[in-house]
């Protein structure tokens, strides 16, 4: 699976159930899109169902925008550890 | 799968009392999924309590605590360790075509991903055969 900005713009749309016109990588997920500990727990669910790539609590907790979570990704699909 | 019998495992392993058990029996189950029914009968305080000038439809509400409860005994019943999660989430649900109150509902639960402390399932009720609503739950560890 290519991941990418468009990837992770949807896997946070999901966590979040809206909409995210504006969506940015730089953007902090909890501060910014006001994403609640559950929907951060919807949202890795979600890429790991997508992806087949699996988050820890205590590696989400370092995960707070996308660009960090496009680069955890890519890194564990290129097989780099965290 | 293995084939689990009757409701003794059921409510050893659920922790609800007799009025808010939504699973009867678990059919079948392995580590990704589970099998389970009910019988939605006259009688019951929740049931007879739904649109009381009819018809009698199972609240849909209750097919979702069906798949959220599904998927708790899928854990409980799993050779995974920590086998906490219990407490739902989220839930989306798609009402398909009514249960009628009296049926013998039938749950299929799989796991569908899991991460963070959290898992989701993909829930299917059918009865008769008939698919009457599609359930998506996401639970999160209990903490036990």
């Amino acid at each position: 699976m290519i991941v990418d900005r468009e990837t992770i713009k949807e896997f946070v749309e999901t966590a979040l159930d809206r909409a995210v016109p504006n969506f940015s990588l730089t953007q902090n997920f909890y501060t910014e899109l006001t994403l609640d500990s559950l929907g951060a727990i919807a949202l890795f669910v979600e890429v790991q169902r997508h992806t087949r790539v699996s988050i820890s609590p205590e590696e989400a907790e370092h995960i707070q925008t996308g660009e960090q979570l496009l680069s955890f990704i890519q890194n564990r699909i290129a097989g780099i550890p965290a | 799968m293995n084939t689990t019998t009757g409701g003794v495992v059921v409510r050893d392993l659920l922790p609800y009392g007799e009025a808010f058990l939504f699973v009867d029996r678990v059919i079948r189950n392995d580590d990704d999924s589970i099998i389970t029914e009910k019988t939605f009968l006259p009688g019951h305080e929740m049931v007879d309590a739904h649109l009381i000038d009819g018809p009698r439809y199972v609240p849909g509400v209750l097919l979702i605590e069906m798949v959220g409860q599904s998927s708790l005994l899928l854990e409980r019943l799993s050779s995974r360790p920590s086998a906490t999660y219990g407490l739902l989430g989220r839930c989306s649900a798609r009402f398909i075509s009514p249960a009628v109150v009296g049926c013998v509902a039938r749950a299929f639960v799989r796991l569908s991903g899991a991460a963070a402390g959290g898992r989701s399932y993909e829930g299917e009720i059918t009865v008769d055969d008939k698919i009457v609503a599609v359930i998506s739950v996401l639970a999160v560890s209990s903490g036990e």
